[in-house]
């Protein structure tokens, strides 16, 4: 190794002493905290989006056929092309719009879906999802409740409630009376996807044709893969458009959830962006404690110099003072990171019971719990930013020891 | 046979002068020096009359205003910055008042740094054997912090012959020292600079130690004087 390097090291771990020195000390702790934040927030933030994704694919599948709003009346060959595909592992038709039900003198507006539960393979696993009652039990005169409708109804497995649909307002129109269809809830999910489990009620597929007089028409069919790959979405849904009629369109999740998507990556980066200032103020900490280094060293820095030591091996011990800085307060950034946020859930119990504000967590992000995503991207950038600035940090002070003049150095007090 | 002293340091005519202000203070005037091979010189004078400026450009670690220098030869102001600094690591070695030990290192660490610096293979077997000669054979890892004066002084004398220097120059070595701590080291640099060789420039206040040199001058007026 270097001599500039050895003594660059000894600079900063002297022999002898049990710990480190000071300044060293003071600089990796500022790297290590700004670290450490940057990459909680990003792997948090990393896990609510793989949550929500994960969750928009549990409850839409990952492709979905649809006639933009429209009825498509020949559903069963839409069914066939999508099963005919070899990465499908499951295609169900469905139908979809608004109601109003009322349980008791509780009245809501939920979102409707009509699935057919005749297909043996389902794309949404209602069997795993139920939190009350069966799924076997649902007929074409029942229904499922989402658990946020149920608590809001209180209304459970085994409860009547009355559905009215927009065609009844139609017929009201011309004078006729229609009375509202009272079905028997069959069961509660819950699919973790709050808006999903807030307003949704899900019946059978000829229940929900008959209460929107569809015939045998659908709204879509929604298609779940073999494999959660987006690429393989993505070239199915291809695929599916060159072969489907005109004005039926097959689109990924990721399409029907594009603006969703987009905010959740600005989010993202815009914390990142954020939250590097830190790593700044931190290289301002560095900056300062590797200035101080120097002028306490300018004599040792003419020495070198006046034994043959050149400007350039003498930046080099400073700047790698600001680099090692910086690698050593990244490591434990990383380290204290991960151990932060294995421990999440009792720090987040701990704050949220503090600050009463658990209902919040789930009321605007979603989940009960805090998730967590390790990406390796977000690692890699932060490890590499971090060390660009910590080092860039330790540049100044190393330019100015090095372009010392060596007699002038010798004489400073 | 060649009896021709072998001049290894030669300078002529240093003229070196400070601004403070608009006003320009004349330092050195003219000052002309030649040093043989193995042989030694002392430079007496009063504080501030300029030894340490004449040191530093005897070293180059300053530019003179004017005059030229020679290091076995060659013409020192014909060099580049970068080889100027590498050529002076193992042509010259320097011993300063302050000693300028790096803390951080021991005493072996002290003296195979200068190897280093210098660009050639730290002998450790050298630093080790200069230090025991300079009587710290019990002290070689022992920390700088732990050293006395006259310890850390030796230290700095071991390091200023590690790369066998031609011309060693020393600025007040024993300045900081006791006259007994003063006068081991004394004896230590001359004896040693002898078996190695290397001529000496010695700058000192004390008249006893400039005595024992081979030529002895006086920097007074800017200039270079035979000492009485």
């Amino acid at each position: 190794m270097p001599w500039y390097l050895q003594l660059a090291l000894r600079q900063l771990f002297p022999s002898g002493k049990r710990h480190p020195s000071f300044f060293f000390i003071v600089s990796v702790l500022g790297v290590t905290l700004g670290v450490t934040i940057l990459v909680i927030v990003q792997s948090v933030m990393g896990g609510f989006d793989h949550e929500h994704r994960a969750k928009m694919v549990l409850t839409s599948g990952n492709v979905d056929i649809r006639a933009g709003g429209s009825v498509i009346h020949d559903g069963d060959a839409i069914l066939a092309l999508a099963k005919a595909q070899p990465e499908v592992a499951a295609a169900v038709p469905y139908a979809q719009g608004v109601v109003m039900l009322t349980s008791g003198r509780r009245p809501a507006f939920p979102y409707i879906f009509g699935i057919d539960f005749t297909q043996k393979k389902q794309v949404i696993p209602f069997g795993d999802l139920l939190i009350d009652g069966h799924a076997d039990d649902m007929d074409d005169d029942s229904v499922l409740l989402s658990s946020g409708l149920a608590d809001t109804l209180g209304a459970w497995t085994g409860s009547d409630i009355d559905v009215y649909t927009p065609l009844m307002v139609e017929k009201l129109k011309a004078d006729e009376v229609m009375l509202p269809r009272r079905l028997r809830v069959a069961g509660v999910y819950q699919t973790g996807w709050n808006p999903f489990d807030s307003n949704t009620i899900v019946v059978t597929l000829p229940l929900m044709q008959d209460l929107y007089e569809m015939g045998s028409g659908i709204h879509g069919v929604s298609i779940r893969l073999k494999e959660d790959d987006d690429n393989m979405a993505l070239d199915l849904a291809q695929r599916l458009n060159r072969q489907l009629p005109e004005g039926i369109r097959a689109s990924t999740w990721m399409d029907l959830n594009r603006d969703f998507l987009w905010v959740l990556a600005m989010e993202k980066n815009m914390m990142m962006f954020l939250l590097l200032f830190i790593i700044l103020v931190a290289a301002f900490a560095i900056a300062v404690a590797q200035l101080l280094t120097v002028l306490r060293k300018t004599r040792e820095i003419g020495l070198l110099e006046a034994m043959g030591a050149r400007p350039r091996q003498l930046a080099t011990l400073y700047c790698f003072q600001g680099f090692f800085i910086g690698l050593f307060g990244t490591l434990l950034g990383f380290g204290l990171a991960v151990f932060s946020l294995h421990y999440r859930d009792p720090i987040v119990n701990l704050l949220a019971a503090l600050t009463n504000s658990r209902a919040a967590l789930v009321q605007f992000y979603q989940f009960s719990a805090l998730p967590v995503y390790y990406d390796w991207h977000d690692f890699l950038f932060i490890g590499t930013a971090t060390l660009l600035i910590s080092t860039a940090a330790g540049l100044i002070p190393a330019l100015r020891a090095a372009y010392m003049k060596p007699a002038e150095a010798l004489r400073s007090e | 046979m060649d009896t021709t002293p072998h001049i290894v340091l030669k300078a002529e005519a240093l003229a070196k002068s400070f601004k403070s202000g608009a006003v320009s203070i004349p330092v050195l005037s003219g000052v002309s020096l030649e040093v043989t091979a193995g042989k030694s010189v002392s430079i007496r004078g009063e504080s501030g009359c300029g030894k340490t400026t004449l040191l530093n450009l005897l070293s180059r670690l300053e530019k003179p205003d004017s005059g030229t220098l020679e290091w076995e030869g060659r013409r020192v102001e014909a060099e580049q910055a970068t080889r100027l600094a590498a050529t002076r690591g193992r042509f010259m070695g320097m011993v300063f008042q302050s000693y300028y030990l790096v803390p951080e290192l021991d005493a072996v660490g002290n003296v195979t740094l200068a190897a280093k610096v210098a660009g050639l293979k730290p002998d450790r077997n050298r630093a080790e054997d200069l230090l025991k000669r300079m009587g710290l054979g019990e002290r070689l890892h022992g920390k700088v912090a732990t050293l006395s004066g006259g310890e850390r002084q030796r230290v700095a004398v071991a390091r200023a012959l590690m790369n066998r220097p031609k011309v060693l120059l020393a600025d007040e070595p024993t300045g900081n020292l006791d006259e007994k701590s003063g006068g081991i080291v004394m004896d230590l640099l001359l004896a040693i600079c002898a078996e190695e060789g290397a001529s000496l420039v010695l700058v000192t206040h004390n008249r006893s130690f400039a005595a024992r040199a081979d030529e002895k001058l006086l920097l007074a007026g800017g200039a270079l004087h035979p000492a009485q």
